[in-house]
């Protein structure tokens, strides 16, 4: 039982961590990925935010929420490296890793392209709320006790990131068809 | 469909696509991490232990007591006026991280210049006259770090070089890896021979060098006199990448950039220092970024 780990863990029981990470590694990797868009830095905030977990494990006063414990310091972790990121100066520029292709199944190429250029043009902090809304499933009451905001802050933000989100996929409709006439 | 939920379904389904699987290295890196990683004590439990008034006034006087013991004892031990004054050791100083844009007061700033790992930090010293902070990396001159006239100081790592640099985006994607990326070794020694064998540019022979303690090797590059025709990210932009792929992106932005590679050996880790000019440099913001890399506290 998950619960026995996570208070084996607390207890500093270094195999039972281990453990936990593995039953739920995948889950937070596909979370870091969706926010930092970059296998590389998915893996480095994951791990950092594991380590992150291990130390302040005995603050965790219910292990039944150790789930969304882990979400919250890793979403912290990814906004803050997203942050860095964005601070770096114009001559350093991280190229992105190229992600093995996902099948196109549901959606276009192009559509999936312009999601992910106007994913990318929002904060850090937007993105990593998008994902916990639309990939985890957490309501906006949730994200906000996640993140130590109010319901109202998450709620904005949803909204603008929505807003920015629709925007970049109509810029590139225009552009699109801007090109064409021209071409 | 209205678009509010257009969008929510397009989110939805766009998220649920890409990689579900951790790479098998984060359990094992996790695994050693933890190893050598203390657990916290639960403050928050401390905090909460019942206190009966009994025990608050027994803490209370043991804390008295302490004081007075403590403070006897640091009291002058020969009678009269005006004894030695007792040296009284100054708090250790918080070095603050480099901020972004202009440093308005020199002095030390602390960058964090990895992501992985993260626990290196670098100190230098930033003197007045404007200089540019460009935290976790990079510390540029008051004209910026681009030609024809800026300077900086970067600190990266990295574990490829690219063949073509300045023809670096043979895909035409703008992401690593490139066709052209060639994967060198895992030692100083066996990047600084890479650079030094790579044609596109005229490099020196590597020497020894030291910094803040650690050794390691110095070539200087002369890169190409013309990026005109190079790759860019942007139309009319062209950059040129000697390092190729994840943290080593650092690229040059103007004809004829010299860089002074230091490549240094912190404890297994491998650390790029770069000072970056131009022909059109001040000598003063030369020798000031010359003064930073001197500097350097490197700290594994």
């Amino acid at each position: 039982m998950d619960r026995d780990l996570v208070e084996a863990a607390q207890r500093g029981d270094q195999a039972a961590f281990v453990d936990l990470v593995r039953s739920r590694g995948d889950r937070f990797f596909a979370i870091a990925h969706r926010i930092l868009r970059d296998v590389d830095r998915a893996e480095d905030a994951l791990q950092d935010a594991l380590v992150i977990a291990w130390r302040d494990l005995r603050d965790l006063r219910d292990p039944d929420r150790f789930d969304a414990w882990v979400h919250r310091l890793l979403t912290n972790v990814c906004i803050a490296q997203a942050g860095r990121e964005r601070k770096r100066m114009s001559n350093l520029y991280v190229l992105p890793v190229d992600d093995p292709a996902a099948p196109d199944d549901l959606l276009g190429v192009a559509l999936r392209d312009q999601l992910d250029r106007g994913f990318r043009r929002l904060s850090a902090d937007e993105r990593a709320i998008l994902v916990l809304r639309h990939y985890v499933g957490y309501e906006p009451i949730e994200i906000a006790e996640l993140l130590g905001l109010s319901a109202g802050t998450i709620r904005s933000r949803l909204h603008h990131a929505h807003r920015a989100m629709r925007a970049a996929l109509d810029a590139d409709a225009r552009a699109a068809a801007v090109g064409g006439t021209s071409a | 469909m209205n678009q509010r939920s257009d969008i929510d379904r397009l989110l939805t389904t766009w998220l649920d696509d890409g990689p579900t699987t951790m790479p098998d290295s984060v359990v094992d890196v996790v695994a050693d991490r933890i190893d050598r990683t203390r657990q916290r004590r639960s403050w928050r439990l401390l905090r909460r232990l019942p206190m009966s008034p009994l025990v608050k006034l027994g803490i209370a006087a043991a804390a008295v007591l302490f004081i007075a013991v403590v403070g006897y004892s640091l009291l002058p031990k020969q009678p009269g006026v005006g004894g030695q004054p007792t040296p009284v050791p100054s708090p250790t100083a918080t070095i603050p991280p480099l901020p972004e844009g202009t440093v308005t007061a020199a002095g030390t700033y602390r960058l964090t210049p990895f992501f992985s790992p993260a626990t290196m930090t670098v100190d230098a010293t930033v003197p007045e006259g404007g200089w540019l902070g460009g935290p976790p990396c990079c510390i540029a001159g008051p004209n910026d770090a681009n030609g024809p006239n800026g300077v900086a100081v970067a600190l990266l790592k990295a574990e490829t070089i690219n063949s073509d640099p300045c023809h670096w985006d043979k895909d035409g994607s703008g992401t690593a890896p490139q066709e052209g990326d060639i994967e060198v070794g895992p030692t100083v020694a066996d990047l600084a021979e890479a650079l030094a064998a790579n044609p596109a540019f005229a490099s020196t022979t590597p020497t020894d060098v030291a910094i803040s303690g650690f050794q390691g090797k110095r070539l200087d590059l002369q890169l190409a006199a013309d990026l005109s025709a190079c790759d860019g990210f942007e139309v009319d932009s062209p950059v040129y990448f000697v390092f190729g792929g994840r943290e080593g992106g650092f690229y040059a932005k103007g004809d004829n950039n010299r860089w002074q590679v230091s490549i240094l050996d912190v404890d297994g880790t491998r650390l790029i220092v770069v000072l970056l000019s131009y022909p059109g440099t001040p000598a003063a913001d030369l020798s000031a970024a010359q003064g930073i890399l001197d500097s350097l506290v490197i700290t594994p």
